[in-house]
């Protein structure tokens, strides 16, 4: 393997506060609006080592863009935009960019909390994690046993979740707990190219691989009791959570849409210094076949999530001798992370309808918010975030700050910082899976590589990404889970 | 890179790049496919028993790079068929014409390499010097 050049970050950048940078709209003439950065100085560094916040620079371009070019602190280098940026658009005169939402489209995490406690799971670990990645289609060229024809993919893809519920994965109370119920309005299958239904059709209630997972964990901490309270979680409790997307159906989706945007931005004559920022006006033809077919797509993760989650109910009844009504396995929250909504954010002193693209970052709506489920209305919407398979996770709740500064957006895991063949690099000679063991964790993967790939040491320190969002008030902690247990593709 | 080692993995932060030179654009299309081929499967031997018949056209070399890497990532996608052998009869810088023998993935007897979500266009290229044809791609792992 052969290093790339990485050109480091040259450009101006103010530091605001200890939780905030901004890169100025004078850095650039083209730029509409500044950049805004929520990062730490530890943080910084990695950051301003490659591209990614001229990423930012080039995204603050797009036409329509309000407000700032956002970065959370996870961000990496990505394709066109950074990955944990944040842009929104004036929803009549701005532009949707499937750069801006990613290949992965919904990729996203859910946690579903459990009456069990680590005692109780530690005797069986091993069998469960092993009956978990027997039961759930995982890696590389493998394909689910749930297969859709073409007409009810229809249905879910115009459903979500709702859908597949109704066909026994789950239950109704599911939905109330998925951001968005698990369906966006609005989407449109003739907007689908045959080539996305075929890479679809056999992957409903599949894993994936690379740097999706399913992971028993445990809560370690507690910081917040009366909200933790009110989200059914506790000390010592034992939590599953899923982390996946809408496998080969989105990539084909954002691929087949990179080719239509590149071409309508010829069209409409709109100009970006970065190709892969290809967009197309909301109002467009282009643009209106983008969000139908994405909305798919998003219906079509959901969905994928909701029949893991049904697979995994199903492994610890087996497991446990009980029902998972019995194990209290309730869904705490399902959260998108790659994915474009409409919603409404206060603009320049007013109310705005504006189109939020969220690449590699979590929705974090306050306390109050009507998009807020009933349960959690008091406390705010639950912000889940996912670590690596070697460190911690975290429960966090959304706030009036969030909405205010980064249109209800927070950051969604801990950001790479070490290429994959410098992590097998890295871990040639030793065995991460043993590894991880020593500390009391199972792994289980099918790929050789994948495991070094993703081990630990190639992310960076979540607890550093969320102290910054914590700290900066985007969101605050209820609780860090530990891993127990992984299973990954 | 010689004629001897037909492609390398390269560095992209959260991703991998394929490189590859060749004499030829048609090898050049084969090396990259070979890149490709690894990084789903590894090593595994791949047996000749299905036959697709390939025919692309693109505005330049680039796209048709894309092109080409697109087709059998679809074909690896959805149909689980894995590439082994090539005959690319008619390539050109816009177009190319072939056959391609492979296999359907098996998971008893193929290694599980990296699910490779797409072919993107960062810093995709595709450019002859010197009398050799160079390319680069990163793929979305």
């Amino acid at each position: 393997m052969v290093q790339t050049a990485q050109r480091a970050w040259t450009g101006p950048l103010e530091k605001l506060d200890d939780y905030r940078w901004r890169i100025p709209q004078t850095y650039d003439r083209g730029m509409r609006v500044p950049g805004l950065i929520f990062t730490s100085e530890k943080l910084l560094q990695d950051v301003a080592a490659d591209q990614s916040l001229q990423q930012v620079a080039n995204v603050a371009h797009l036409p329509g863009i309000v407000k700032a070019s956002m970065a959370m602190p996870d961000i990496h280098w990505g394709y066109g935009f950074p990955i944990g940026g944040v842009a929104a658009v004036d929803a009549k005169d701005g532009v949707i960019s499937p750069g801006g939402v990613g290949y992965d489209i919904n990729c996203g995490v859910r946690l579903v909390r459990t009456e069990l406690t680590e005692d109780q799971v530690q005797p069986v670990l091993k069998a469960l994690i092993a009956q978990l990645f027997r039961d759930i289609p995982c890696g590389v060229g493998m394909s689910g046993d749930i297969r859709i024809s073409r007409k009810d993919a229809d249905r879910l893809m115009r459903q979500g979740s709702r859908w597949v519920i109704q066909q026994g994965y789950g239950a109704p109370e599911d939905l109330e707990h998925t951001e968005s119920g698990g369906c966006l309005e609005g989407a449109d299958p003739s907007r689908v190219s045959d080539r996305a239904f075929a890479r679809g059709d056999d992957q409903l209630g599949t894993l994936g691989s690379g740097n999706h997972f399913l992971e028993v964990q445990v809560i370690d901490t507690v910081f917040q009791e009366g909200i933790a309270n009110q989200l059914g979680l506790f000390q010592g409790q034992v939590t599953v959570m899923i982390h996946s997307g809408s496998r080969g159906f989105g990539y084909q989706i954002c691929d087949d849409y990179l080719d239509v945007t590149e071409a309508a931005m010829r069209k409409y004559g709109i100009r970006v210094p970065d190709r892969q920022l290809a967009c197309a006006p909301l109002s467009s033809e282009e643009g209106q076949a983008y969000l139908g077919a994405m909305r798919c797509a998003a219906n079509y993760a959901w969905s994928n999530r909701q029949c893991l989650m049904h697979l995994a109910r199903m492994v610890f009844e087996r497991v446990f001798q009980q029902t998972w009504q019995q194990l209290g396995m309730r869904l705490v929250y399902d959260v998108a992370h790659n994915i474009a909504k409409f919603e409404k954010h206060q603009v320049e002193g007013q109310e705005r309808l504006v189109c939020v693209h969220r690449k590699g970052a979590t929705r974090a709506f306050p306390p109050g918010h009507p998009e807020t489920p009933p349960a959690y209305r008091e406390v705010g919407q639950p912000v889940i975030i996912p670590g690596d398979m070697g460190r911690h996770s975290y429960v966090l709740v959304g706030t009036q700050t969030a909405m205010e500064e980064s249109f209800g957006s927070c950051c969604h895991g801990a950001g790479r910082v070490m290429s994959r063949a410098e992590a097998v690099r890295k871990a040639s000679g030793r065995s991460i899976e043993q590894e991880l063991a020593q500390q009391g964790i199972v792994v289980m993967g099918r790929g050789r590589k994948g495991v070094a790939e993703e081990q630990p040491a190639a992310y960076k320190d979540v607890n550093d990404v969320v102290e910054v969002v914590h700290g900066a008030g985007l969101a605050r902690r209820v609780a860090r889970m530990r891993p127990l247990g992984v299973i990954k593709g | 890179m010689n004629d001897r080692q037909p492609y390398e993995f390269f560095d992209h932060t959260a991703d991998i790049g394929i490189r590859a030179e060749a004499p030829t654009l048609g090898e050049l299309l084969v090396r990259m496919a070979q890149g490709l081929t690894e990084l789903l499967v590894e090593q595994s031997h791949i047996e000749a028993i299905e036959e697709r018949a390939v025919r692309l056209e693109a505005p330049d070399a680039t796209s048709l790079l894309l092109a080409w890497l697109k087709e059998l990532l679809y074909w690896f996608s959805a149909e689980g068929f894995l590439p082994s052998r090539y005959e690319l009869t008619d390539v050109g810088p816009t177009s190319l014409r072939g056959v391609v023998r492979g296999e359907r993935f098996d998971p008893q007897r193929h290694q599980q390499g990296r699910e490779v979500k797409a072919i993107t266009r960062h810093l995709l290229r595709v450019e002859e010097r010197g009398g050799r044809w160079h390319g680069e791609v990163i793929v979305d792992i």
